[in-house]
């Protein structure tokens, strides 16, 4: 499948028809991938397909540092691709100035089996977000990398671990939010990793007044945290970068879960499936759940 | 037992607003012994806190042969700056310092001192002029060329006309062009401009410059075409600071810390910094 | 150097009696199998095995967040209280060498002229007992920057496991040679064969660190090359996050933050990083605009400007910065790379 990919490359950079290629290559550590950018064909040779591909790229779409002039190509897979029409959605990129190189995907490996190097996909090395897959095969592609993909009944209930806290008291709850954001360092390093946290001057760094307090103790971090869920409620994609990025391993997922849920039962909308619609929190409709505007 | 980071607190003793956006503050020490004693050198910064708001850096501009108060001058800027430009007379503030380097005022002996400001890098440059001023025998000619994008953005209006008035200095005055009105009878055209219009001679003189980051490369350039040497000409850097001390690394450029390495420096020194600044 | 043997079971009497004499004793504890510094009770708190702690011991001498002072305005104006700054003494068992190396290291920036109490006094109060390291991870590169998994560079007391009964301890600093005095019972005599045996253990360890730097000549390279295509190179996958400089122990740059209103609150100091944009943005200027730069400004901070200022390099080969990257930035294949260019330069 590397092989399909790489040809694949290799023919868009010899045609000129885009300018760049970001894809996975292999890392420094054991059975590692990291993002790599290629601009000629030569480099093709080095985008690799593994299950260890697990950073969602569609992040350096927006950082000034990665952006070429011209048509960029982007290997995405289902998670990926629909930050990617997010993105669309939300006016930062074009469609026609992507070639999306769509991977059909069985999974990535978590975080703690990379850590542990291991390098092979199975029941135990699953990434959780996989196990509740809705887009095996990317929503919409230029290209597919291996065969299409149907999306199986996922095999939990994306929302059983929500469903597991909200059984819990309210002070049951806030203790375990403690507990985990006490360990909240402010690197914003789920903020970095984020593809729809692309603000050029974030929340956080607005200081007339300083809305969010930067210190990272509880009510900083409670501050962080719940403004970040809030402001990608909606637009979140759940490709779950924000807590493998964490070096603190936060839960982060739970949150931007939880609003994504309740999106989904207040305006029947998943994000990210269909960039033609309209963002479900940046539009009115008569039929919404809210009646105190009419 | 007090530790570096506590500041020292200042009450506001007066309030000038030199222009719409630029404002200085006279500060007299709360503590009785420090009010009589603080002494620092010309050149020196200071952290001035608005509590409740944050610390940011000042220089300070008035002279160190004038005791029992200090002067700072800032522009309305961000949030500090906004705060303090809300503050009124009898206000209290912290205060941390003096740091940094400072003019080298024995260097400076004998020698001919031509000053270059623009905007509110008059700033720090005033500590220097007022403290040459005060002791002027010790100086050659001493000419301070100044100029601000407009008139009403020209600071120390009233220090403007007593130096313009003194037999003992020569004062240029300039405004960018399209910044004058029909009374200007300065010159009109950026400082850099204008410094290599009046021409004057690198023989036994020190310049020293202060102002905007692209006002003070184009007249370090000037200086070059004067035939200043760079161990002549000496300014003085504005980098983000917070600590004040060499700990928080913000200020840390290149090899140097601006908060112990400088802020003042000759021209010859920053030809070795990295281009990042 | 005193040295003596400490068994497992005397290690056991000795965290008691430490905590008995008033001591908070720290050690590595294992919640969810991840490794983090928390108080012990006992040594049946430990973990049976681990290479390291996920983050270093940074936390306990320069906190993420540490009030300053608190101030309120009263009709007499502003009074402000420096907080009680008094740290417990504390003992930190279980440090690896290399996280204990860091100490003399950023000690120099701390001790720069003006005293940094908050940060001397904790150094002062806290006892670092090291813990050898038989294991290396496979991030470590200790080795190629002078340090040793049985080393004991900032450490008050270096233990070495001969075997899985005794401990080869070897007392560095007066601090440490205390609890000879405070513990006389708990401290054996080596034996003949015991500094050969520690020897071995060490050899042992070095053998096993996967990752090596040949740092000739790339300090020159630094000084030269400031202005290079390779600093866009190796950042370009950079994201810009803090999470490699809040795990790095070295790194201790900070901003001081006021939290509260116009009437009441706290002055603190908090973890910041020449990561961020907002590090060095002033109204008119920005001089590391780009995440080129601030990259290069890490390397260069870390590799030369302290080198040329104090002396030692700011980084101990710990190797948390590449685990912890999320896009795979590896420190050892960039001073690989530079390493190649000094190489290539010399052949000219």
């Amino acid at each position: 499948m590397s092989r399909e990919l790489q040809d694949k490359a290799k023919e868009l950079l010899e045609k000129e028809e885009v300018a760049q290629v970001i894809g996975y290559g292999a890392g420094t550590r054991r059975s590692r991938a990291r993002p790599i950018f290629i601009t000629s064909p030569e480099e093709a040779s080095q985008l690799i397909w593994t299950p260890a591909c697990v950073n969602n790229l569609a992040v350096y779409l927006t950082r000034k540092e990665t952006k070429v002039p011209g048509r960029v190509a982007i290997t995405a897979k289902g998670c990926d691709a629909r930050a990617l029409f997010v993105l669309i959605q939300e006016k930062q990129i074009r469609r026609e100035d992507l070639n999306i190189i769509g991977l059909a995907c069985r999974g990535v490996l978590s975080k703690k089996a990379l850590d542990q190097g291991k390098g092979d996909l199975d029941e135990e090395t699953l990434s959780a977000k996989c196990k509740v897959c809705l887009v095996h095969t990317p929503v919409e592609f230029d290209f597919l990398v291996g065969e299409k993909i149907d999306s199986p009944e996922p095999s939990s209930d994306p929302y059983e671990v929500i469903a597991d806290l909200e059984s819990r008291s309210p002070e049951e709850r806030w203790e375990y939010w403690q507990g985990e954001l006490s360990r909240c360092i402010k690197c914003y390093a789920c903020r970095q990793a984020c593809p729809l946290c692309y603000c050029n001057r974030c929340i956080t760094e607005k200081s007339i007044p300083q809305w969010i307090e930067k210190s990272p103790h509880a009510r900083g971090n409670l501050a962080w945290n719940i403004i970040r869920a809030f402001h990608l409620t909606g637009r979140c994609v759940g490709c779950g970068e924000c807590e493998r990025a964490c070096p603190m391993d936060i839960p982060l997922m739970l949150l931007n879960q939880k609003m994504a849920r309740e999106v989904k039962e207040q305006f029947g909308y998943v994000a990210g499936m269909n960039y033609q619609m309209e963002p479900a929190l940046a539009t009115f409709d008569p039929k919404d759940h809210e009646d105190f505007i009419r | 037992m007090p530790h570096i980071y506590e500041p020292h607190l200042v009450k506001t003793e007066e309030i000038i607003e030199e222009t719409p956006d630029i404002k200085t503050f006279r500060l007299v020490f709360s503590e009785e012994a420090l009010a009589h004693n603080f002494s620092f050198k010309a050149g020196q910064f200071c952290q001035l806190s608005v509590f409740g708001e944050g610390e940011a850096t000042f220089c300070i501009a008035s002279s160190p042969t004038r005791k029992g108060y200090i002067e700072c001058s800032f522009k309305r800027v961000g949030k500090v700056t906004q705060s303090l430009h809300d503050r009124e007379v009898g206000d209290t503030l912290g205060f941390r310092g003096p740091y940094g380097n400072w003019f080298p005022l024995e260097e400076m002996k004998g020698k001919n001192l031509i000053f270059v400001g623009g905007g509110i890098g008059l700033a720090p440059l005033r500590s220097l002029i007022w403290n040459c001023l005060d002791t002027r025998g010790d100086f050659a000619e001493i000419m301070i060329l100044y100029g601000a994008r407009s008139i009403a953005d020209l600071v120390y209006k009233a220090e403007l006309r007593e130096w313009e008035s003194r037999s003992d200095v020569k004062l240029v005055r300039t405004v960018d062009p399209g910044g004058e009105d029909e009374t200007w009878d300065g010159h009109i055209g950026f400082v850099p401009a204008i410094l290599e219009k009046i021409s004057p001679s690198p023989e036994k003189a020190i310049l020293i410059t202060c102002g905007p980051p692209i006002m003070i490369k184009f007249v370090l350039q000037a200086t070059d075409k004067l035939g200043f040497l760079p161990e002549q000409v000496i300014t003085t850097l504005e980098m983000k600071m917070k600590c004040g001390l060499g700990k928080c690394g913000r200020c840390n450029i290149g090899n140097i810390y601006v908060c112990k390495d400088g802020p003042v420096f000759t021209y010859q020194q920053i030809l070795s910094l990295p281009a990042e600044f | 150097m005193k040295e003596k043997i400490l068994s497992i079971k005397n290690r056991d009497k000795l965290i008691q009696g430490l905590r008995e004499k008033g001591f908070r004793v720290y050690g590595p504890r294992e919640s969810e199998g991840i490794i983090l510094f928390g108080e012990i009770q006992s040594s049946s708190d430990l973990p049976p095995q681990y290479t390291n702690s996920a983050h270093s011991i940074k936390e306990f001498f320069l906190p993420p967040h540490e009030p300053l002072l608190s101030y309120e305005v009263r009709k007499e104006g502003i009074k402000t209280h420096p907080l009680d700054q008094y740290p417990i003494p504390s003992v930190l068992y279980g440090v690896r060498p290399c996280d204990a190396a860091y100490l003399p290291i950023i000690d120099k920036v701390f001790a720069w002229e003006e005293k940094d109490e908050l940060y001397l006094a904790r150094r002062e109060k806290t006892l670092v007992i090291c813990l050898a390291c038989e294991e290396p991870d496979e991030a470590c590169f200790c080795a190629s920057l002078g340090y040793s998994p049985t080393g004991k560079e900032g450490c008050d007391i270096a233990l070495t496991p001969l075997d899985d009964k005794r401990l080869f301890a070897e007392f560095v600093s007066e601090k440490g040679e205390r609890l000879l005095a405070e513990f006389p019972d708990l401290w054996e005599e080596i034996r003949p064969d015991d500094e050969k045996r520690r020897a071995e253990v060490e050899k042992e360890a070095r053998g096993k660190i996967r990752r090596q730097v040949e740092m000739e000549g790339i300090k020159k390279w630094l000084d030269e090359h400031f202005e290079d295509p390779l600093w866009e190179e190796i950042s370009r996958r950079c994201i810009g996050c803090g999470a490699c400089y809040y795990l790095c122990p070295t790194c201790h740059c900070f901003d001081i933050v006021d939290e509260g209103n116009l009437w009441r609150g706290i002055r603190r100091r908090i973890w910041d990083t020449c990561s961020f944009g907002h590090f060095t943005q002033m109204p008119a200027h920005q001089p590391r605009g780009s995440q080129d730069r601030r990259y290069r400004q890490r390397i260069m901070h870390k590799f030369k400007y302290y080198v040329d200022r104090f002396g030692p390099i700011a980084c101990v080969g710990c190797g948390r910065c590449i685990e912890v990257c999320p896009v795979g930035i590896d420190l050892t294949e960039i001073l690989a790379k530079i390493k190649e260019r000094v190489t290539a330069s010399a052949k000219d």
